[in-house]
């Protein structure tokens, strides 16, 4: 069923999911949402696995619900609104038919998911609805007038919120990186350069990759390519030209630069969410440190990270000099009573 | 075959076999991945690439010694009966020349080739299929004849019409859709080499042996 239009034509927003695995021996790549955190603490919060959000690339979207539904807004703050009141992130909310949902552009970041309680039923393309807009693979780049679905709606829920999420704003400018298999082949005075001074994003950007700016990567014996083989999201390439190349969600699988860093996969997620100019700090950890870094992140992000919100309230009422009591509790949708009795209330 | 592991990220190995590009290990490689699949393994992803099989595992998940314990133990057979791909070929279709390969004249004139010798030359070879990636279908080609070796455009094109079969240095490709792309054009094939409902995507496999036929 129908679940909501768009309004605009935004600039780029995506219908993304997990990815799309086990087809990279045909050549495919894996897309997915780029900050995994956000889009898998948003659908962790409604209680959803592996389902299709939107991911809005630098903010502008407005769309309109055609049904009641429950949302939860994750990632970069693009200041949302319903029907142009401000709404939190990171929570639940109750969304009724007609109401207008909005985003402007980003506060802290780059990329901000609008999850679905039960999820976004698009287009699967090998297994999933991510969508790669070279390959024509998966869902849909969002556009005016489209609609999408779901595939059973669920418009109830008890209010949630999560209690820890990643802070886009206040992240330092170290990012952790492990080394690559081609490391040892770089210069000494390149390796100084790598974790003594600091690179920035250039305009060059896209979900298949970043180029950074920055003192030049220069290889020792002066050989650089290599004969091409696997690569994945977050591996930092060096191509002849000596400029750092970060490889995002939509990259090849197979890559012929040689791989010198790779940004372990927590802090992928804050890097998928840095805009041109923002500064990097290359921070090396072994494979182990990363390993062990990822399970706490894990273990804070998804191990009963979720709360919920009471909002009931109670007031009292003076009318034509009678008393009455009112009593709200969003635990049961809208519901509103007054000395006790239930009453509708229409939107 | 002896193989060193390498991190290729955090979450990503590589089983790197050899440094050069021989058929041998590569058969060697597409047989292990063979073996591989639906074996109790919990990965996110595993392929062949020239040199390397490489999977993506979810490190909460699985560790990396198990993985890698996992593949020195593997039996793997050589008995070519149970090679799969080895034994599939597959002959393509080309129109070679004019509008269909828009580089054969300059070709022509940098090799210093007829039209005639260098589609002689082009079809008459066997190419085995190292690896798919690029783009989705497109293979890797090894067994260019030497005398065809010429160098990419200088600047690439913008768009390479689908189906384009394409030399550049060493190695001979054919583009499955519509891109960009900076190896020259000699001809173009109708057969659709990537079609994205099919749950085996792509029609050229690792380990293929392909014959292009001038039509």
């Amino acid at each position: 069923m129908k679940i909501l239009k768009v309004l605009n034509n935004p600039i780029f927003s995506s219908i993304q999911d997990t990815g799309r695995f086990g087809f990279e021996n045909h050549g495919v790549p894996n897309s997915g949402a780029g900050d995994t955190l956000s889009y898998r603490l948003g659908n962790y919060l409604l209680g959803n696995d592996n389902v299709s959000s939107i991911e809005i690339i630098y903010g502008s979207l407005e769309i309109e619900f055609i049904s009641d539904c429950v949302i939860a807004i994750t990632g970069s703050d693009m200041n949302p609104k319903v029907n142009s009141i401000p709404v939190k992130m990171w929570e639940t909310i109750q969304i009724i038919k007609d109401d207008i949902l909005s985003f402007s552009s980003s506060n802290n970041g780059l990329r901000s998911y609008i999850s679905v309680k039960g999820g976004f039923s698009t287009n699967q393309t090998m297994n999933s609805s991510s969508t790669h807009t070279n390959f024509n693979l998966g869902g849909k780049k969002l556009k005016i007038n489209d609609y999408l679905h779901v595939d059973s709606n669920i418009d109830n829920s008890l209010h949630k919120k999560l209690r820890f999420y990643p802070d886009y704003y206040h992240n330092d400018k170290k990012f952790d990186v492990i080394k690559g298999p081609e490391f040892e082949n770089l210069t000494d005075k390149s390796k100084k350069i790598l974790f003594n001074s600091s690179f920035k994003l250039s305009n060059r950007m896209s979900r298949t990759g970043i180029v950074l700016d920055g003192n030049k990567i220069e290889f020792s014996r002066g050989f650089s390519d290599i004969i091409s083989d696997g690569t994945y999201k977050g591996v930092i390439q060096v191509p002849n030209d000596g400029k750092l190349y970060v490889l995002m969600e939509d990259s090849q699988r197979i890559g012929g630069y040689p791989r010198i860093l790779s940004f372990t996969s927590y802090s992928l997620s804050y890097i998928s969410q840095l805009m041109p100019k923002d500064e990097i700090i290359f921070n090396l950890i072994s494979l182990e440190e990363a390993h062990e870094k990822g399970k706490n992140i894990e273990k804070n992000f998804f191990g009963n990270n979720i709360t919920e919100i009471d909002d009931s309230s109670v007031f009292n009422l003076s009318y034509n000099n009678k008393e009455f009591i009112v009593a709200t509790n969003k635990k049961h949708k809208n519901s509103v009573t007054i000395n006790g009795k239930p009453i509708k209330l229409e939107f | 075959m002896k193989f060193k592991v390498q991190d290729i990220s955090d979450c990503t190995l590589a089983f790197n076999f050899s440094n050069s590009i021989d058929e041998k290990t590569n058969q060697y490689i597409n047989l292990l991945f063979e073996s591989l699949i639906g074996s109790d393994l919990d990965l996110l992803s595993i392929y062949p690439t020239y040199n390397s099989l490489i999977a993506t595992y979810n490190p909460i998940k699985t560790q990396k010694k198990d993985i890698v314990y996992f593949i020195k133990n593997l039996t793997v057979s050589t008995d070519k009966k149970n090679h799969k791909t080895d034994q599939l070929y597959l002959e393509i279709p080309v129109k070679y020349g004019g509008q269909n390969g828009p580089d054969l004249g300059s070709i022509s004139r940098i090799l210093s080739l007829s039209e005639d010798q260098i589609i002689e030359i082009h079809s008459s070879t066997i190419y085995y299929v190292f690896m798919i990636g690029f783009s989705p279908g497109f293979p890797y080609l090894g067994g260019l004849d030497n005398r065809l070796e010429c160098p990419r455009l200088s600047t690439p094109r913008v768009e390479v019409q689908a189906g384009s079969v394409a030399i550049a240095d060493k190695q001979t490709g054919i583009y499955p859709s519509k891109s960009s792309g900076g190896w020259r054009i000699i001809g173009n094939t109708s057969l659709k080499l990537f079609d994205k409902k099919l749950e085996n995507p792509s029609l050229i496999k690792p380990g293929m042996k392909i014959k292009f036929t001038p039509l």
